[in-house]
């Protein structure tokens, strides 16, 4: 088969589904295949694995780092939806400052955008595959 | 990319009204689709039809609700809705009695809509 | 014009059979691999539906050695082609 691009489309939260581990399972996979990822997308629940302080345990998965180890790997875009993300205390430098928020909690490697950019992957990719 | 589809995107509801953020997070999703001039298409199935149920007081909670998103859709160009027939019946609705015009369809219409969508996002 | 669709929870399967043509595929993946050791789930779908299974999520569940043959067991390599196999995806 010919190489494909996908947009992932994550809107599943981690420990309130297995969202964020399936869609990092399946995009290991389509990399492997030899698959482009256009872009990754966190939408709803999803924009909580860009918090930058969840600790999990050391014997448990962490997946934002996870998330990052492979965007750093293949250069992904791990895009997190503004709007979701500000309402669930999800904020970069900049937002902090816009708020006059003491404190910024945008993990590395993440991106505060806009839903155009889940609508121009969707526009754009060969495949869109949503994990919820 | 492929034109032939009948919609670029098919957002389908499937939880009551309060749910949550589904509801205003997948109506967020179908407004800024349609903004991107992407065909955007609308299906409420199962419990999603309530909805559409007017008189919604959300306000009583302290919530704010999606009954003004909905009624604004068209505005956004959004005026392809449509209503899982049997869910309208199991909850004893009308179209008449909904908050703005939809078509009622039989899930063998509805499945033709996903056969020629490009893609499809269930909330 | 055939949809694959993605099932990850029982609770939805009420909603997703609804929109499932006699064509579409029906995968199982994280909890909702439980249904293909359920005896009364495949008498749900029509019988022209190919039904799949993630065999990662199956086998992490103890479950892989109970699912029927009836349900086709996939790897993760596999999942990615079938997505692409399809003509789109619909994750419920």
């Amino acid at each position: 088969m010919t190489d494909k691009s996908f947009v992932i489309h994550v809107c599943g939260g981690p420990y309130v589904s297995l969202a964020p581990l399936s869609a990092l399972r399946f995009t290991k996979a389509a990399l492997a295949a030899g698959h482009t990822i256009q872009r990754v997308f966190f939408y709803q629940e999803g924009v909580a694995l860009a918090n930058a302080l969840s600790c999990p345990p050391q014997d448990e998965i962490n997946l934002t780092k996870a998330w990052q180890a492979i965007a750093a790997e293949h250069q992904l875009e791990l895009s997190v939806c503004v709007a979701a993300a500000l309402k669930r205390g999800i904020v970069d430098a900049k937002e902090a400052a816009r708020f006059g928020l003491a404190h910024h909690n945008l993990a590395e490697g993440f991106v505060l955008t806009g839903l155009g950019q889940l609508v121009d992957g969707m526009a754009n990719a060969d495949r869109t595959v949503t994990f919820s | 990319m492929n034109t032939s589809s009948t919609f670029d995107l098919l957002v389908i509801f499937t939880q009551p009204p309060l749910t949550a953020s589904f509801p205003k997070e997948a109506l967020d999703l179908a407004l800024v689709n349609s903004t991107f001039e992407q065909r955007t298409g609308l299906i409420f199935l199962g419990a999603g039809v309530l909805q559409l149920v007017q008189n919604q007081q959300p306000n009583v909670l302290a919530l704010k609700g999606t009954q003004a998103m909905l009624k604004a859709l068209a505005l956004y160009d959004i005026d392809q809705v449509f209503v899982e027939e049997q869910a309208l019946l199991d909850y004893s609705l009308t179209t008449a009695a909904l908050l703005l015009p939809v078509a009622s369809c039989n899930t063998a219409k509805l499945q033709q809509f996903i056969a020629n969508s490009r893609n499809i996002i269930t909330f | 014009m055939a949809t694959l669709h993605q099932l990850n929870a029982q609770h939805q399967l009420a909603n997703c059979l609804k929109l499932l043509a006699a064509t579409d595929q029906l995968l199982l993946i994280e909890s909702a691999v439980v249904l293909a050791i359920d005896a009364n789930f495949l008498q749900q779908l029509p019988s022209s539906v190919k039904v799949l299974a993630l065999s990662d999520d199956l086998q992490a569940r103890g479950l892989l050695h109970a699912c029927p043959a009836a349900i086709s067991l996939i790897s993760d390599a596999q999942w990615v082609a079938a997505t692409l196999e399809a003509d789109r995806v619909c994750s419920w």
